[in-house]
């Protein structure tokens, strides 16, 4: 019972668009402290999405440390899809808003980047400049600077890593699915308690696109943009497997709910055996605020499941880009990170690569494994490159929409 | 034949109507008089079965032998004319009297016989016009016809003269005396003009009873 | 010697333009631009070919028509039963109740009951042997029954307040009881009397409540989010979905599709006009067909019993998922209650406050617009006038929320208060308008006459007679403005670009969020803020009421 997550939507007809010119509004030859005191009592619009109390609380704590440290007022704009944010900055460059933007921050990946990206949407780069960037895990977490195939280019700021991951309730699956194959004799055997959040959700989408890498033999024209000639020999395998599944799905496959945290809400009733999520510890976090029992495991398929990062970016007509960039440098610093990545708060998985950090901010993430974590951590899948996400949302919508 | 026997009507402020008894043959004419708010209207009502809540209701009433005051309004059989002609805006003239007429019979013999009531009206041809493009005396008529031509075996009247002009009032009042006494039903009137009445009609007269001290 | 004869014209001055055009101007501009996001050829090519269109518009059709159907039908059912006894009286006291459940936190309480963990489910698990939630859609159905469901209790009450309105209209209500009396001593039965009579005068005069009824219906997307089919969703939600999509063109075709919605709206009053026209001399020829049928009892459903006790059911499954924690299926009470919720509720005094701000500052506009336009502008004027003034209320939300956004980013008032101030007063100022002006247009104009003549100035008149006399229906036109701007949720999500956060709002992002108990108390409170203020109103009636009685008594 939720807003639906609307299609993020690549710009289908790329060709007949021009492509932006690459944006020209470098970082000022203004230096890190003259940015601060520029800072200093402006307004950030931070538009994220809201979904859950636990990110809301965690801004509003981020919010009280900017106002202290830096004087800068942190307002939460609460949205339920990115590619609302897309859609109105867009609306404003028409109208010729190149200065008074609303949207001062966007928490934003994937295919809403690259429509900003390539539209010039975006102001930067700027991310690599951040004092705080210099602790980033860039070698050892490739997607802070490759976004769904895309180069990021200092265009967005890493933020927090995601993973595919199911969970379940132990009693209920003593023996959870690690395979896509699995799952789908674990379906088969307890009809109508399994299922996926409908796509263009993108929990959904990211489901789709895991079955799909799982199933294929030969994963690399995936990485590159989407070839719509071979499009159907290549999705042949996703779409055989969900022929086989859907009929012993939740619903006989003819409804799908609408986003990850209606599962989640199904799982905790018995609904549904199985669910999924980014947030590796998401399980854990739930049981930690006693909303599920602490029976509740959470696993990833064995061979890899996709991983991305999730990112902020700054539109070019932001209002507050100096105090935009100092509250992103603190989300990334130590003390945010650490802070996010506490199951007990949120835990969000960090960007930062912890053992390069000092003693002091090393000990910040020392946090043992908790009820419900992920034992043993999959290797991470790439996404593909953001142009299939559209590409196979469409054909779903097709093929199982109505 | 209408027969009151014993009727007294009240409010809990005090007594309207104190044992009053009458007999009104077929045809015939009771001519009820009094003041404002001396219980004309309530009496009425108490007749026709439409009194509200509140008012406390003794004695009997007989039509033709039936003893009605039991009854809901609509097994009573009684016909009611008020002062507006009421006639309903959103029907013609003929659907108006067929609307009253029984049932019985194909749709044709109806309407011929709401026409035939029309035409003795002097109202020919009138049927298929809007009550809203008739003149005062033209609807008065035809709720008398239509009041009529649901075959009620008593009719009651409060105050239908009393809108009308002087000239108007004597034509209608002789219309509606001549076909009571056609149908040969009971009539009540109820009126505060001494003119109203008929010569040779039954009169009470209701006076507004005092508190005794 | 000038003998020509010429129609006397009452002086009038040029007042009634101001409201007018505060009112129309914005409303016109911002239908125009929304419309013309939608003037795109490949727009519609790319709406009429998508797949999941057709299926999205016979359902929209389906569950508008049913539903309207189906609310007439009750409402029909419940004043020719109830009207005349003290029942009647009850049902009017309670619609203001009613009327200010917000439609939203309804639509979550009642799919809270319905859905597959929910409470029926769980009553019935211990007879039907379930250890798991059974795989039925109850919510969220391919029919749309849930979402019919809840409209129609969401249209019903509403139905009903304008039938008791036209009822209460001077000279109206004394009239059709006599014909009522009449018609019993023709012997027609009350309920024959009714069907036959009172019902084909006063069905026409709902006509414009009626259609509302119906483009809501078609047009809603909050309560279908909520508890509306989902594969495909009904055209309105598809409508949303495009035009929140960050894809260009998909945008335009979701302006095509919100243009579609509209001409089906119009389509459908066209057609059911002349179906009203075609049916008219056959229904003339039954009513006059002058055979009474037995009034004999047979069993009638209570309708307005079930329908009170379903409206409490709902409110009370919102206050029980509000303090609910963990709570596995099948037991009825959860192992867990939690105060969490209300914490969170707490948290948002700033949203809390946004929203009673709002409301009260988009009510006002909106009553003083009313006013302004009963006050200078003629009442057969009314009629001509109710195009522009039903407009928010039949166009569907989506468009006009679409339109209202390119105005205020034109003119720089998105993103501001401003601009969700414009928004909700061209909501509020329609419904302002149908709740006052029964009262206020049957004013006995001879009081005026009469301050006139007593030499009084006409402000003077205004301020110190007819508004103070008048004081409980503009307090009621109030609450139910006020009603209308707390449960506006498109406005505030588009215009307001996110910054601006209503309970609404809340409830409905919450509700997507999965955490029942959250959306539960927010859905409450939602509930709370108009009902205070109706609390408030009907006190001010009677106390109204009171004074005006004791002063006829004496």
């Amino acid at each position: 019972m939720p807003p639906t997550i609307t299609r993020r939507r690549l710009l289908a007809a790329t060709a007949a668009l021009p492509i932006a010119p690459w944006p020209t509004r470098a970082l000022a030859a203004a230096s890190w402290p003259a940015i601060e005191h520029a800072a200093r009592g402006q307004t950030v619009y931070l538009n994220a999405w809201a979904g859950s109390e636990r990110i809301n609380a965690y801004l509003q704590w981020a919010g009280s440390e900017a106002a202290k440290r830096w004087g800068i007022k942190l307002e939460h704009v609460k949205i339920s899809d990115t590619a609302e944010v897309v859609k109105r900055v867009r609306a404003e460059k028409q109208a010729g808003r190149s200065t008074e933007g609303s949207v001062d921050a966007v928490w934003i990946n994937g295919e809403n980047f690259l429509a900003m990206k390539r539209e010039g949407l975006l102001y930067g780069p700027f991310a690599e400049s951040l004092p705080s960037y210099a602790n980033v895990d860039t070698s050892g977490k490739p997607t802070t600077r490759i976004d769904f195939s895309e180069p990021v280019d200092g265009m967005e700021a890493p933020w927090g890593m995601a993973q595919l991951t199911f969970f379940a309730d132990s009693q209920r699956v003593p023996h959870p699915p690690r395979s896509m194959a699995e799952l789908i004799e674990f379906a088969r055997h307890h009809p109508g308690r399994v299922t996926y959040p409908k796509p263009p959700n993108f929990h959904g989408t990211t489901f789709l696109k895991q079955v799909l890498l799982e199933r294929s033999v030969d994963r690399t024209p995936f990485y590159a943009p989407v070839a719509t000639e071979r499009f159907a020999r290549l999705t042949a395998p996703l779409w055989s497997t969900l022929d086989a599944l859907h009929p012993v799905l939740w619903r006989h496959g003819k409804q799908f709910p609408a986003t990850n945290t209606d599962m989640r809400q199904m799982m905790a009733d018995g609904e549904l055996l199985i669910t999924l999520t980014f947030n590796p510890n998401e399980a854990a976090n739930e049981i930690a605020a006693k909303r599920l029992p602490d029976t509740v495991i959470s696993w990833q398929h064995t061979a890899g499941t996709i991983a991305n990062t999730h990112f902020l970016a700054i539109p070019f007509n932001a209002r507050a880009k100096e105090a935009a960039q100092v509250l992103i440098d603190f989300l990334l610093s130590p003390l945010a990170q650490a802070r996010k990545a506490d199951i007990s708060t949120w835990g969000d998985p960090t960007v930062l690569a912890i053992d390069r950090l000092q003693p002091a901010d090393k000990v910040l993430f020392a946090q043992g494994s908790m009820a419900g974590s992920v034992v043993q951590t999959a290797p991470a899948l790439l996404e593909p490159h953001a142009t299939w996400v559209d590409a196979i949302e469409r054909e779903w919508t097709r093929r199982y929409g109505q | 034949m209408l027969e009151l026997d014993a009727i007294t009507l009240a409010t809990p402020q005090r007594v309207l109507v104190r044992n009053v008894s009458a007999r009104v043959a077929g045809g015939e004419l009771l001519v009820v008089m009094g003041e404002s708010g001396a219980g004309k209207s309530s009496l009425l009502a108490m007749l026709s079965g439409t009194l509200p809540d509140g008012f406390i209701a003794t004695g009997a009433i007989r039509l033709n032998g039936r003893e009605i005051g039991a009854l809901p309004t609509a097994q009573r059989h009684v016909g009611l004319l008020f002062q507006d002609d009421l006639l309903f805006p959103h029907m013609t003239v003929l659907d108006n009297l067929l609307f009253a007429l029984p049932a019985g019979g194909h749709r044709a013999e109806r309407c011929a016989q709401a026409e035939a009531a029309l035409a003795r009206a002097g109202l020919e041809g009138h049927g298929p016009r809007w009550p809203h493009s008739l003149s005062g005396g033209q609807r008065s008529r035809v709720s008398v016809l239509r009041a009529l031509l649901a075959q009620p075996q008593a009719l009651l009247l409060d105050e239908p003269f009393s809108r009308l002009d002087a000239a108007l009032r004597e034509r209608f009042r002789a219309f509606v005396f001549e076909r009571v006494r056609e149908q040969g039903i009971p009539a009540v009137l109820v009126t505060h003009d001494p003119q109203d009445v008929p010569a040779g009609a039954q009169v009470i007269e209701l006076r507004p009873e005092l508190d005794d001290a | 010697m000038d003998t020509t004869l010429r129609p006397v014209k009452a002086a009038r001055g040029w007042g009634w333009a101001l409201p007018a055009a505060l009112f129309v101007l914005p409303l016109a501009a911002a239908l125009w631009l929304g419309a013309a996001e939608a003037v795109d050829a490949r727009a519609w090519s790319h709406l009429l070919s998508d797949t999941q269109f057709a299926a999205a518009l016979a359902e929209s059709l389906w569950i508008a028509v049913a539903s309207t159907m189906l609310s007439a039908t009750l409402c029909v059912l419940i004043v020719t039963r109830l009207h005349g006894t003290r029942a009647w009286q009850r049902v009017q006291g309670a619609l203001g109740g009613w009327l200010a459940v917000p439609h939203a936190a309804f639509a979550i309480g009642l799919a809270l009951l319905l859905m597959p963990s929910g409470f029926i489910a769980r009553l019935l698990a211990g007879v039907a042997g379930w250890d798991a939630p059974p795989d039925i859609a109850t919510v969220r159905d391919p029919w749309g029954l849930g979402l019919i469901a809840a409209l129609v209790f969401k249209e019903l009450p509403f139905l009903l307040w304008n039938v008791a309105a036209q009822l209460r209209r001077v000279g109206q209500g004394a009239e059709l009881e006599r014909q009522l009396q009449i018609a019993a001593t023709m012997g027609y039965s009350r309920r024959t009397a009714w069907a036959r009579l009172l019902w084909p005068q006063l069905l026409p005069r709902l006509a414009l409540p009626l259609l509302a009824v119906g483009a809501y219906g078609f047009t809603v997307v909050d309560m279908a989010l909520v508890i509306g089919p989902a594969r495909p969703p009904t055209l309105a939600v598809l409508a949303w979905q495009w035009l929140l999509d960050a894809n260009a063109a998909t945008n335009h075709q979701g302006a095509a599709a919100a243009l579609c919605l509209t001409a089906l709206v119009a389509a459908l009053a066209a057609a059911v006009v002349l179906a009203w026209h075609a049916v008219r001399p056959a229904a003339r020829q039954r009513w006059t067909r002058g055979d009474r049928p037995s009034a004999a009892r047979r069993f009638e459903w209570p309708w307005a019993g079930t329908g009170a006790a379903v409206y409490l059911a709902v409110v009370l499954s919102l206050l029980f998922m509000s303090i609910a924690g963990v709570w596995t299926f099948p037991s009825l009470w959860p192992s867990h209650w939690t105060l969490q919720a209300w914490a969170g509720v707490a948290h948002s005094s700033s949203t809390v406050g946004v929203t009673a701000v709002l409301a009260i500052v988009s009510a006002s506009t909106g009553l003083v617009l009313a006013v302004a336009w009963m006050e200078t502008a003629p009442a057969h004027w009314d009629a001509r006038a109710a195009g522009a003034v039903f407009a928010p209320m039949l166009v569907p939300g989506v468009l006009l929320v679409a339109g209202l956004y390119q105005l205020s980013l034109h003119s720089g008032i998105d993103g501001r208060f401003a601009g969700l101030w414009l928004a909700h007063s061209l909501y509020t100022a329609p419904y302002a308008m149908v709740a006052l002006s029964p009262a206020y247009r049957g004013f006995d104009p001879r009081y005026q006459q009469t301050a006139h003549a007593l030499g009084r100035s006409h402000a003077a008149f205004l301020l110190r007679v007819k508004w103070p006399m008048l004081l409980a229906p503009l307090a009621a036109a109030f609450a139910v403005a006020f009603a209308v701007s707390v449960t506006q949720y498109l406005p505030t999500q588009f215009i307001g670009a996110g910054r601006y956060a209503t309970v609404t709002t809340e409830a409905l992002t919450l509700a997507s969020g999965g955490q029942r108990n959250l959306a539960a108390a927010f859905a409450l409170l939602q509930a709370l803020l108009p009902a205070i203020v109706f609390g408030f109103a009907w006190w001010l009636g009677r106390r109204q009421a009171r004074r005006l009685h004791a002063v006829a008594m004496a």
